[in-house]
């Protein structure tokens, strides 16, 4: 018997049921290392090798095709005393805070006005994506034409309306270029916030609306205390991606103005390729840029992450 | 500031290897691509990889290629040439290939751009030699042209190809009508002739001046050189704060306070005075010979009607001046084929190759070998002849009085931003002549700083 205890022993070495199970936690916890690899190499090569490079150039002193030169803060110095910046942050604040307020306001609009039964709806929420759906470049060069001073469209409509009797100059004007490149960013983006805010808009009870008639609500207070509440995680949601996009915007005041007159219309993404780009460039000094802006988006991005995250522990 | 590249920084910033590798490796598989088609011989045939600029006129970017063939196909050898676009794109491309040192073989540019390539050590030094070659063969260099091509230490970096002068274009037909039927004298003459047909609410303006990015240098070089200064000495120091340069820059400046000349010109590109010109608006505009190659195909009526004249100049003893750009052709430093490059340039520059290719490229295109200023083409059409005869005595190289430096090239050449910030510091900002000038000077000694 003794001697049996013993083999059995020697055969089936102790392993208790906590052991089984470390191992087999420790199996699956590398199983999904596993998996995770690929996309934590790839986000690795796409995302944190060039931002760590990015960083170490910052501290260079280097123009396109030329040698790099240490500098240690100098680029840091530089663009945080340059007027310029502060211009580039001014206009970006005023850019970004005045485009996302109007495509709420104009994309819950219109949401709202496309939620109604009318005839040809189907029509109108497909002609609303237009401008969002237009390839960039080409919706904003039908712009530079239509706003031209001298030949635009625009101006002759609005003088055959006899609302202006001298060319108004969009782009050119010190006072019309910030408010015309906003116009037209708000133009391309509101239909973003129209298509998402009309799926969220499908999700909201119908039964929520028909109680609240009865108890004699008008349409200011349903549209408030419950339109409002149920689309609100989709909303924020949509205003924070919107956000994150317009504060990046380039393309639209590139090719509007190139971030003139002066410097009106130039932005954080403007004044970044300025310095990379400007005569024959220094990419370390817009590398400094994208460092210095970096935390702001990245504040974004968390705050973002956050408010997903609770809309999904509401769900 | 202490200048090293530390090994951090080539370790792990530097991304001249991948792109080196990426640059080789693209041109590996052009090269394969391109010689399986190949026969035998010509697969064991050098090749030579060849960046051509893309030109306004459609007719020169369908020839060039083909004379490129057809040297290539005489010399019995292979070439994979490119035709790359002056904008973002081309820039971009071009810029990816100097930092990535994998530029090819032969490289056409712009004197300003070359003398850049020159700067930071990317040009073979054997230009030279074929330049020096070239002066005894079919005529020699015209006058002048080797200034083009000379370095800060008087060394050629490039071989001229072609040059290109700004020519003032007058619409006779509304100069006519109110009795102005000779060339203005003078820059005040020419002032006066702009007020004369101003008349905005036909929607005429005098005249068609730019101050955005584009189409800088043919301007605010020349105004300073109109009133007997320059951006630069002939050591090529910059030399940006003088009485003589104020005094440009307040002359041109008067196109813009007496609102002879569009707002929107703040915006134009590179087209943006040549829509000006063709769309009637402005009755004077400063072009290179894109918008003469443009009146020809487009407004053949307007051609018609259409004087050229270099800048009068701003006094009545002085000398008129016709900004003028320089094309050359590069070898890149580390071309492994350099002497089969300066042999092949050679080849493309004799005149069976180049008199169809400065025709086809509809007086856009001035030539820089003696013999071919001697072709029909320049000798006996009318207009093109009236361009040699007018423009071309007066055609002054961008650098003048100095060499090509770097610094000089970023500071003033096509698509440089900074004669661009001095206008608009004035005619935006409001800030006087003289403060925009010191920030133009200390622009200047900023972009010097780099090549140091």
């Amino acid at each position: 018997m003794r001697s049996a205890t013993s083999q059995k022993s020697h055969l089936a070495p102790a392993v208790s049921s906590g052991d089984l199970r470390k191992i087999a936690k420790r199996n699956e916890t590398l199983t999904g290392y596993a998996f995770l690899m690929p996309a934590i190499l790839v986000l690795g090569f796409i995302l944190l090798i060039p931002f760590v490079q990015a960083c170490i150039l910052s501290f260079y002193d280097k123009p396109i095709g030329g040698e790099a030169s240490y500098v240690g803060l100098h680029n840091y110095v530089a663009t945080l005393t340059d007027p310029k910046f502060a211009t580039a942050v001014g206009n970006t604040v005023v850019f970004v805070v005045f485009s996302i307020a109007f495509k709420i306001v104009i994309g819950m609009s219109v949401a709202l006005a496309l939620t109604a039964e009318f005839p040809g709806r189907g029509l109108a929420r497909v002609a609303v994506l237009i401008p969002w759906a237009l390839p960039e470049i080409s919706a904003i060069l039908s712009w530079v034409w239509m706003l031209d001073g001298n030949v635009g469209a625009l101006n002759s409509i609005l003088r055959k309306l006899g609302l202006v009797t001298t060319n108004i100059y969009f782009l050119s004007d010190r006072d019309w270029a910030l408010p015309t490149v906003t116009a037209i960013n708000i133009w391309r983006g509101f239909p973003f916030f129209t298509l998402t805010l009309l799926a969220a808009l499908q999700t909201v009870d119908g039964k929520l609306y028909e109680a609240a008639e009865l108890d004699g609500a008008n349409a200011w207070h349903k549209f408030w205390y419950i339109t409002l509440p149920s689309i609100m995680p989709v909303l924020l949601v949509t205003t924070l991606l919107s956000t994150i996009w317009t504060t990046n915007s380039f393309t639209t005041i590139f090719v509007l103005t190139g971030g003139g007159p002066s410097d009106i219309t130039t932005t954080v993404p403007i004044y970044t390729y300025d310095e990379a780009f400007k005569g024959y460039g220094n990419l370390g000094r817009a590398a400094s840029v994208a460092v210095i802006t970096l935390p702001f988006i990245i504040a974004m991005i968390v705050f973002l992450m956050r408010v997903m995250r609770k809309r999904e522990e509401m769900e | 500031m202490k200048k090293t590249t530390s090994p951090l920084y080539e370790s792990l910033v530097s991304r001249r290897d991948v792109l080196h590798l990426a640059g080789k490796s693209a041109a590996f598989a052009g090269f394969v691509s391109a010689t399986q088609t190949l026969p035998a011989a010509a697969q064991s045939a050098p090749t030579l990889r060849i960046w051509m600029g893309e030109d306004y006129v459609p007719a020169w970017n369908d020839y060039l290629p083909v004379m490129i063939q057809k040297v290539a196909a005489e010399m019995e050898i292979n070439v994979e040439v490119e035709l790359t676009p002056d904008n973002d794109v081309g820039r971009a491309r071009r810029n990816t290939a100097l930092e990535s040192d994998t530029l090819p073989d032969i490289i056409q540019g712009t004197t300003a751009d070359s003398a850049r390539l020159d700067g930071l050590g990317k040009l073979h030094p054997i230009a030279a030699e074929v330049v020096e070659r070239m002066r005894g063969t079919n005529g020699g260099w015209t006058a002048g042209i080797e200034e083009f091509v000379k370095g800060p230490t008087g060394n050629i970096f490039g071989v001229p190809f072609f040059t290109r002068p700004w020519m003032v274009h007058y619409r006779t037909d509304l100069f006519d009508k109110i009795g102005i039927t000779t060339p203005p004298a003078t820059l005040e003459d020419l002032m006066e002739a702009a007020r004369a047909v101003h008349n905005p609410a036909e929607g005429i303006y005098g005249a068609g001046m730019p101050y955005g990015q584009a189409d800088m240098d043919g301007h605010m070089v020349a105004f300073p050189w109109l009133h007997g200064g320059a951006w630069q000495n002939a050591a090529g120091e910059l030399t940006v704060e003088t009485e003589e340069n104020l005094a440009g820059l307040k002359a041109y400046l008067r196109f813009f306070e007496e609102g002879l000349t569009p707002q929107d010109s703040l915006n134009w590109g590179g087209i943006g005075n040549n829509n000006a010109y063709l769309t009637g608006l402005s009755a004077i505009v400063c072009n290179t010979g894109s918008l003469f190659a443009a009146l020809n195909r487009d407004r053949p009526d307007l051609a018609e009607v259409t004087r050229f004249g270099p800048w009068p100049s701003a006094t009545a003893n002085g000398s008129p001046a016709a900004t003028t750009i320089g094309f050359c052709l590069n070898i890149a430093h580390n071309s492994p084929n350099a002497e089969l490059a300066g042999q092949f340039i050679e080849k493309m520059l004799e005149p069976e190759n180049m008199a169809p290719l400065l025709e086809a490229g509809s007086g856009q295109a001035m030539p820089v070998r003696e013999e071919l200023t001697l072709i029909d083409y320049f000798q006996n059409d009318p207009i093109v002849g009236s361009i040699v005869e007018n423009i071309v005595p007066h055609a002054r190289p961008l650098t003048s009085p100095g060499p090509n430096t770097p610094q000089y090239g970023e500071l003033v050449s096509n698509n440089s931003p900074y004669f661009q910030d001095m206008l608009h510091r004035v005619l935006v900002d409001g800030m006087s002549a003289e403060e925009s000038l010191k920030l133009f000077a200390a622009d200047g000694d900023a972009v010097t700083a780099k090549y140091q």
